[in-house]
């Protein structure tokens, strides 16, 4: 595994396959954009260009950086009028960015809070912060 | 101040190090330990509701496919059988969604099989079938019309009729030396009415004789002009052969063509071994002698 996040100050969860990034970064492109097409298209294209950087070796595939590829184009996707979300995930794309990916991002589960941090260009109590408000906005919305 | 990261508390990020204090602090604090109990419950009914978003295997499979196609096959195991053995080096995460993906709740699984797309044929194969179809079924049409419009009604039975003279050996027919014309006499003998064409009345007979086919008298009679030829006559109702009065159809049997007309009641066939083609130039040839 490449990347930023290889360094001892990181701590490490347990560890996951391909398949858990690939759903993953789709549940993530899913509550930004709010359209599954959209979102596969999305994971597809992040796919491409990852695996463009390592020549197309998917050992070598930066996972972790998958999703600072997919925090960055948060605002690229288009506003669709068919939302195909429900329930909290709905709620979830209601919230406005940086907050909708960073919630998103401690919710999946599936990388390391300094991580999440780092992709949100953030110290991790300004990442605490942004939870926290996130949360409560979460909270105000689904009432 | 420790408490500022209580809202990143959660059970699966339990081991990390910068939690460490707020951790201990929510432990001794009883009212604190409270709500980060609350917050726990809140966000794991978020957490489950994300994880029941998944793209299905079919759709990575397509995913996988695409990305083989447009950029080589990965060297990796494919991304679809990962959850169990494609484990990567240095890769991170939780144990927990490991857990989820290797072993999917039954309860999702229904869910997952509706998304699964079916495989869908282009509407160009569609539309190449339809007109494949289309095409056969007009024909399918054309031949039965062609076919129909070839044959008339009893034609199966003048074939069978031309086959049942295969097996003959001239000791069945009664020696009648005449011209066709002349033969009315020789089947008003036999109690028979028969008609035979204007444009045959000349011929030479050589033998005839009555015999039943299915039931039916068939006059048969053995002539020779600048072949030798065999006429049948019956009663066309008696063998359910119905053709228009005057019109020539030709009938092909096993060994002998036979020439197929209707004249005044009586089912007239010239028969000689040949061909369909042969046929139609004898009888055109022998229509135009009569018109002379």
């Amino acid at each position: 595994m490449s990347g930023p996040i290889e360094g001892d100050s990181i701590c490490r969860l347990n560890p996951v396959s391909a398949y858990d990034y690939i759903q993953a970064l789709y549940r993530l492109c899913l509550v930004q954009s709010g359209s599954d097409t959209a979102a596969e298209s999305a994971v597809r294209d992040i796919l491409v260009e990852a695996f463009k950087t390592t020549n197309r070796d998917l050992a070598n595939v930066d996972f972790d950086g998958l999703f600072r590829a997919a925090f960055q184009r948060r605002d690229s996707y288009a506003k669709t009028a068919d939302n195909q979300l429900t329930d909290w995930p709905r709620v979830l794309h209601s919230l406005p960015e940086p907050q909708r990916s960073t919630l998103t991002l401690f919710y999946l589960e599936i990388l390391p809070l300094a991580f999440v941090a780092e992709i949100t260009s953030s110290s991790i109590e300004q990442l605490a912060d942004t939870i926290r408000e996130a949360r409560s906005a979460l909270a105000r919305a689904r009432q | 101040m420790p408490t500022r990261l209580f809202p990143l508390i959660r059970p699966v990020y339990k081991n990390e190090p910068e939690l460490e204090l707020a951790r201990t602090e929510a432990r001794n604090n009883a009212e604190l330990g409270v709500v980060l109990e609350r917050q726990i419950d809140f966000d794991n009914e978020i957490v489950d509701q994300l994880r029941m978003l998944a793209l299905s295997d079919a759709r990575i499979e397509k995913l996988e496919n695409t990305l083989a196609e447009d950029y080589g096959q990965p060297a990796q195991p494919p991304i679809i059988t990962a959850p169990a053995t494609a484990q990567l080096p240095g890769a991170i995460g939780s144990a927990r969604a490991a857990q989820t993906v290797a072993q999917p709740d039954p309860e999702k699984k229904p869910e997952e099989e509706e998304e699964e797309e079916q495989p869908r044929a282009r509407p160009l194969t569609i539309f190449f079938a339809i007109g494949v179809g289309l095409i056969a079924t007009i024909c399918l049409i054309g031949y039965i019309v062609w076919d129909q419009m070839n044959s008339f009604q009893g034609a199966d039975r003048i074939t069978d009729l031309l086959n049942s003279a295969n097996g003959l050996t001239g000791d069945e027919f009664e020696a009648v030396q005449t011209t066709t014309d002349s033969l009315k006499d020789w089947f008003l003998l036999k109690n028979e009415h028969f008609t035979v064409p204007k444009e045959f009345a000349a011929t030479r007979t050589i033998a005839c004789r009555v015999f039943q086919f299915h039931n039916a008298d068939v006059g048969q009679v053995m002539a020779k002009d600048d072949r030798e030829l065999l006429y049948f006559l019956f009663d066309p109702a008696d063998l359910g052969v119905q053709l228009k009065g005057g019109k020539w159809e030709i009938v092909e049997g096993e060994r002998l063509v036979g020439g197929v007309t209707v004249v005044e009641g009586t089912c007239f066939v010239v028969a000689f071994r040949g061909k369909h083609d042969e046929m139609q130039t004898y009888l055109a040839k022998r229509a135009t002698s009569a018109n002379q």
